[in-house]
């Protein structure tokens, strides 16, 4: 069994002309909880498709649990449970066909989960799919991927439409789900509050590029908002820091943006830029990482299309 | 396993087939001449049958492709799955007609108001042959045009060039039109049919059977599945 | 998968290629639709417009076939059927719409197989089918008439001033295409000319037609060889001629004669002359033999020589012999009835009928569509289909004849259609009642249109039908129906087919046609003067009108012809009428002739009545059997009267009668007045011994040409006298004369 859940090298997709994945190098670890998150347009659905199976790779390769999703692709439906952004069960079918539908077709299905979250989603008895609000139907899509017990979980914007609570009752599931034994969940959502309370890692991409992929924590330690009383230039901190954001916000003030802050590397900077020390340090959620990685990156085009 | 992808793809036509099958079944039971093989009826309601069952059974309506084709069914099943389905069902509707004719039921029902009955019992079996061959042909077109139209991604084709694809569709199915005048007034002139246009026919349906469903095969294992 | 990837491509173009490929097939490939074989005449014809349609065609095809590129695989059909549609004109381009003549002969003879000529060319035989384009290619105009044409050989009544064009010709002149390029067609000259004009006008043709058969000429007059023409862009000049065999009378006649001398028992060599000109002789044979018993064994003899049908032939035998009648009814294209194969396959199948079912079953499999017609006259009736339907005709015969049970409920279901009606009809079962019933009433309650000929249909089923269950029914029907001149023909389709058979009930047909037919009361009596039964004297004098002079001759003329037992009172009493003063005497000659042809009881009784009375009607009976210019061996009652004769004038009068009795009691008393005392009596007696004799000899000599003709020794064209002929004389035609004879 490899090591890790997902791997994709050099994978790039186009539709006609167009690139909606760009060369993209990942590696989720089995086990892991990944946040999956870019602007819109970023590429994100597409990856999710191409690990499915649903979309071919124009070239790379990808394997989901080590396998080509292409080539063992009914083996691999077994092992993944899958909730993309515009799911949809057949209007018929009930919730509690629905359920039954897939004790039948899954051998790890968990009867006694699926009966308890059917009468915590409150979906017991509400007559046929086509009739559910937005909430429920996406309720009822969510208990389909997690009772499945699956060893990856697939999740592309799986909270869309659901309440606070629901979104509460789903996040406290999804931890469950993540503390299984060798489950990976992979999910991708534009709601980085929530998803920085539950996944350990965590994977940036833009235009279809990755910008970044590692453990939350790690990321969330080395971004920090610095705040100098006095004029730095950009070039000094350049030389000791990965600086994303770099402005002065007042006259003889600086504040800095940088993505590999540690302890060493400030006290090294302030020595030799003694004027600047004790800056005030700030840390930052993911929310505002995610932005500065952003702004920065298109920044960066901004400037290649000057040139 | 394989039943629920059944009933999953039996209730999208269960309501219209049960329909079509009553339908039908009344039609045959109460006609009031002998059934026939040249029957206008019959041919349009087995070629009806074939384009409503392809239709439904293949296309996944409402965003549950991705439902679909997330339960753990590879490719090959799903498609093996749904044209047994279709065809299962066309068998039965012959099955059913086969019943209905050899029964005797349309004897009873004709014996006091047509006078063909009972000699002609055996002989109205003679409409299984086109209901069977005109469903089986219809269902095998409407499902290789439904996955070609997939394969080639027509529904993200620039607007003009869907209209000039209309425009052709439109100008050849005039000109099938136009060459079964051409047909009928050569016949009517004296013209025959070649001596084997029987088996001619059945080759054809047959080979266009294998490759629509062999090449369907091929776009369901390529087709991209809809977010 | 995007619809760049060129495997994809090719696999689903591949798929599309053979969806489409009916198209290709049909157009290309069947011939009366065939897209190159149009392409290849119009080029063929110097069309300029044929060429950029033949590389149109060819690009497509090709773009289609070889690169089956996506646009290939629709662009090659959409090219094809373009071609197509322009072709067979839905798109109008005035090159196409030139109209094309072509010339049918002869679809309607029973006789086929006639060799027709135009200017000592064979062009075919009939059903001669040809263009005009093929037909000025082959004749050559003659700008003079021929040398010399003859006439037929009975010399028209010099006294006729119409003569001419109401003869018969063995070589006719006629520019039939001319002819029809005008509207109306420009046919009426021969019609209205008179013999000063007819010749000056036939002098003007550069076509001379003329027919053979087996060797032998063929005669037919100017006016029947006229035509009608169809419409549309091909013009069918469709022109039945008809031509009538004069040797073949005469032909006839001997081999008749040979056939006697040999107490009708035919030799193998009198059954090969025979079949050899069968196409001229069998149908003339078949009419004398239905009224000729004695004649019965030959014709069934010569079914049997014809198809080697032993006298108890096996089930491999019928096999062989109902195979060898459909490839020959498929070679025709047409089947006759009566002809040798509808007489063998109906002997074969009373044999065994296995073969005829099977056979049945399978030509049931042939492939429907095409064209049918029917040509018939009081004897015969052909009947065509195109391709292989023909081969249904003979076996629908035998089914019709033979009504094997294995195929009822097969034909019931064909019936649906109005199909096999006929057949069915002839079934004796109580569903067959109950079908054919049906189906009348079905026609009787459609409206509209389609009722007319419907209608006509219909009656033509009840003709066909024979069956006692459905008599009546058949009946009420025709009599219900037919309303109007339009169903005229029906009802009398269905009253002739009755007479035809002779059917055992038939004074109950009387009873019908009388009370219940729809047809006027000289129709009426035409039908019914043909019954022979206890009620049609007493019919009879219902329908004719005591006032109606004509419709009275007319009536004695037909029984003059065709005599009628029953209607012996009438004879008598029309003699009595016409022999007092108001008759005046007039048409006595065809009464008399009548009294004879009709020998009853009650007519001798009459004869004998006038006789006893002596005096002026003895004399004028006498006077008018003199008068008699045929034989009648039935007055061989009268020779002992004859006998009796005392009068001198009565004696001799009764002399010249007995060589037209004919009979060995009337030759024995010819000889006993040859030694009478009387001079005048003994020589009128040896006058009519020496009419016996030179019969005798003249007899002797028609078995010395049958054998002659049996052995081949002369043809039977060598049979005709030579008829009247006339030369061209530069200017004219003038009577042939021992100066002028090349």
């Amino acid at each position: 069994m490899s090591e890790y859940a997902i791997e994709t090298r050099k994978l790039t997709k186009m539709f006609d002309n167009r690139i909606a994945v760009d060369t993209l190098d990942i590696q989720i670890p089995a086990g892991s909880v990944l946040g999956f998150v870019g602007v819109n347009g970023a590429g994100k659905t597409t990856t999710i498709r191409i690990l499915m199976g649903h979309l071919h790779p124009t070239s790379g390769q990808v394997k989901t649990l080590g396998k080509d999703p292409r080539r063992h692709n009914e083996e691999l439906k077994r092992r993944v449970a899958y909730v993309s952004e515009n799911m949809n069960l057949p209007g018929w079918i009930t919730p509690e066909r629905a359920v039954k539908m897939n004790t039948n077709l899954y051998s790890q299905w968990d009867s006694s989960l699926a009966e308890t979250l059917l009468d915590e989603f409150e979906l017991r008895g509400t007559g046929s799919y086509s009739r559910l609000s937005r909430g429920q139907k996406r309720k009822i899509c969510i208990l389909l991927a997690i009772c499945q017990n699956a060893e990856l979980l697939i999740m592309d914007e799986p909270a869309l439409g659901l309440d606070v609570a629901a979104r509460h009752d789903f996040l406290k599931r999804i931890l469950e789900v993540a503390c299984g034994d060798k489950r990976t969940v992979f999910i991708s959502s534009h709601l980085l509050s929530d998803l920085e309370r539950i996944v350990d890692r965590i994977v940036l991409i833009d235009k279809g590029r990755l910008l970044l992929q590692g453990d939350l924590e790690d990321l969330k330690a080395g971004v920090r908002q610095l705040h100098f009383a006095v004029d730095i230039s950009k070039e000094e901190l350049q030389q000791h820091f990965q600086v994303l954001r770099y402005n002065h916000p007042a006259a003889r003030e600086t504040l800095a943006v940088v993505l590999d802050f540690d302890e060493q590397r400030l006290h090294r900077f302030c020595q030799q830029n003694p004027s600047a020390e004790n800056p005030r340090v700030f840390g930052l959620n993911l929310e505002d990482i995610f932005v500065e990685l952003v702004k920065n990156t298109n920044g960066k085009n901004e400037e290649r299309t000057e040139q | 396993m394989v039943w629920e992808l059944i009933k999953l793809d039996l209730r999208k036509v269960l309501t219209g087939y049960i329909t079509f099958v009553l339908v039908l079944s009344a039609y045959l039971l109460f006609r009031q001449r002998p059934l026939e093989s040249t029957d206008t009826i019959v041919i349009a309601a087995g070629v009806l049958q074939g384009l409503y069952l392809a239709w439904r059974i293949f296309r996944d309506p409402g965003s549950t492709q991705s439902f679909i084709f997330s339960r753990p069914f590879s490719r090959n099943r799903l498609f093996w799955n749904r044209w047994g389905l279709g065809i299962t069902l066309q068998m039965v509707t012959l099955l059913i007609v086969l019943i209905l004719v050899a029964s005797g039921a349309r004897s009873f029902i004709h014996k006091s108001n047509l006078p063909y009955y009972p000699m002609v019992q055996w002989y109205e079996l003679s409409v299984l042959w086109p209901l069977a061959i005109f469903s089986l042909a219809a269902f095998q077109i409407q499902m290789f045009l439904m996955l070609r139209a997939r394969t080639l991604q027509t529904a993200s084709l620039p607007k003009w060039r869907k209209v000039a694809t209309y425009a052709i569709v439109c100008f050849i199915a005039l000109a099938f039109l136009g060459g079964f005048r051409v047909v009928a007034s050569a016949v009517s002139h004296g013209a025959t049919a070649p001596a084997h246009l029987g088996n001619a026919v059945l080759f054809y349906v047959l080979t266009l059977t294998v490759l629509t469903t062999l090449t369907s095969l091929h776009c369901y294992r390529h087709i991209e599945i809809e977010a | 998968m995007n619809r760049d990837n060129p495997t994809s491509r090719k696999l689903l173009n591949v798929t599309l290629f053979v969806l489409l490929s009916p198209l290709y097939a049909v157009f290309l490939l069947k011939s009366e639709l065939s897209v190159l074989r149009m392409l290849g005449r119009l080029i063929s014809e110097g069309r300029a417009f044929a060429f950029p349609l033949l590389y149109l065609l060819l690009f497509g095809y090709i773009a289609s076939m070889v690169w089956l590129l996506w646009r290939g695989s629709t662009l090659g059909p959409v090219v094809i059927l373009f071609v197509t549609m322009l072709l067979h004109s839905f798109i109008n381009i005035s090159d196409i719409r030139e109209k094309r003549y072509e010339l049918q002969i002869g679809a309607g003879q029973p006789m086929l197989g006639i060799d027709v000529y135009c200017n000592g060319v064979n062009l075919g035989q009939t059903p001669l089918r040809i263009s005009e384009a093929e037909f000025r290619k082959k004749v050559t105009p003659w700008q003079t008439p021929p040398k010399q044409f003859r006439l037929s050989i009975e010399e028209p009544s010099p006294d006729d001033i119409d003569r001419f064009s109401k003869a018969k010709y063995f070589y006719v002149p006629q520019d039939i295409f001319e002819m029809h390029k005008t509207w109306p067609p420009n046919r009426h000259r021969y019609f209205k000319s008179r013999n000063k004009d007819i010749f000056e006008e036939m002098s003007g043709s550069q076509y001379w037609w003329h027919f053979e058969k087996d060797g032998c000429l063929g005669l037919t007059s100017l006016h029947n060889f006229g035509g009608g023409a169809g419409g549309g862009r091909t013009i069918t000049i469709d022109v039945n001629p008809n031509i009538e065999f004069p040797s073949a009378i005469r032909h006839l006649g001997l081999l008749v004669h040979h056939l006697a001398n040999s107490d009708y028992q035919p030799s193998p060599q009198w059954l090969e002359h025979f079949l050899k000109y069968k196409g001229l002789l069998f149908m003339e044979f078949y009419k004398r033999a239905k009224s000729n018993e004695k004649l019965q064994p030959a014709l069934r003899a010569l079914v049997r020589s014809e198809f080697g049908i032993p006298e108890e032939p096996s089930e491999r035998d019928c096999a062989r012999v109902v195979d060898e009648i459909l490839d020959r009814v498929e070679k025709a294209g047409c089947f006759t009835v009566p002809s040798l194969e509808s007489l063998a396959i109906e002997l074969v199948g009373q044999a065994h009928y296995r073969p005829i079912v099977d056979r049945f079953l399978e030509s049931l499999r042939a492939p429907g569509g095409g064209s049918s017609g029917t040509r018939s006259s009081d004897i015969w009736t052909t009947y065509r289909r195109s391709g292989k339907r023909v081969r249904q005709l003979p076996l629908e015969q035998a089914v019709r004849k033979l009504c094997p049970d294995e195929l009822y409920n097969r034909l019931v279901y064909m019936s649906r259609n109005g199909d096999y009606l006929d057949i069915i009809g002839n079934y004796q079962r109580e569903e067959s009642v109950q079908l054919i019933t049906y189906h009348l009433r079905q026609v009787e309650r459609q409206g509209g249109r389609f009722r007319r000929s419907s209608m006509m249909q219909a009656m033509r089923l009840c003709a066909k039908i024979h069956n006692p269950e459905l008599e009546e029914i058949l009946r009420n029907f025709i009599r219900n129906n037919a309303v109007g001149r339009d169903n005229e023909f029906g009802v009398r389709k269905f009253i002739q087919s009755r007479i035809n058979t002779a059917d055992p009930n038939s004074s109950d047909m009387a009873n019908w046609i009388f009370h219940w037919a729809p047809l006027t009361d000289r129709d009426k009596l035409e039908y019914i003067s043909k019954l022979n039964t206890s009620r049609t004297h007493h019919y009879l004098s219902m329908l004719l009108p005591r006032d109606n002079r004509s419709l009275r001759e007319d009536m004695i003329f037909q029984l003059s012809r065709n005599p009628n037992p029953s209607l012996d009172q009438f004879i008598i009493d029309s003699y009595k009428w016409y022999n007092s003063p108001q008759g005046a005497g007039h048409y006595l000659a065809n009464l008399t002739d009548t009294l004879v042809n009709t020998d009853t009881p009650a007519i001798r009784r009459f004869i004998t009545d006038l006789w006893n009375k002596a005096g002026k009607d003895r004399k004028t009976l006498l006077r008018r059997l003199q008068r008699r210019q045929w034989r009648a061996p039935n007055m061989n009652w009268l020779t002992p009267l004859f006998a009796e004769l005392t009068g001198k004038d009565e004696r001799l009068m009764a002399a010249k009668i007995l060589s037209k009795i004919d009979t060995d009691d009337a030759w024995q008393l010819a000889e006993k007045w040859a030694k009478e005392t009387d001079p005048d009596i003994a020589a009128t007696a040896r006058q009519q011994l020496d009419i016996r004799r030179n019969r005798l000899e003249e007899e002797q000599q028609f078995i010395r040409q049958a054998n002659d003709l049996i052995a081949g020794k002369i043809k039977p064209d060598e049979l005709l006298p030579s008829g009247p002929a006339y030369v061209w004389n530069e200017q004219e035609y003038v009577p042939q004369t021992q100066d002028n004879k090349k």
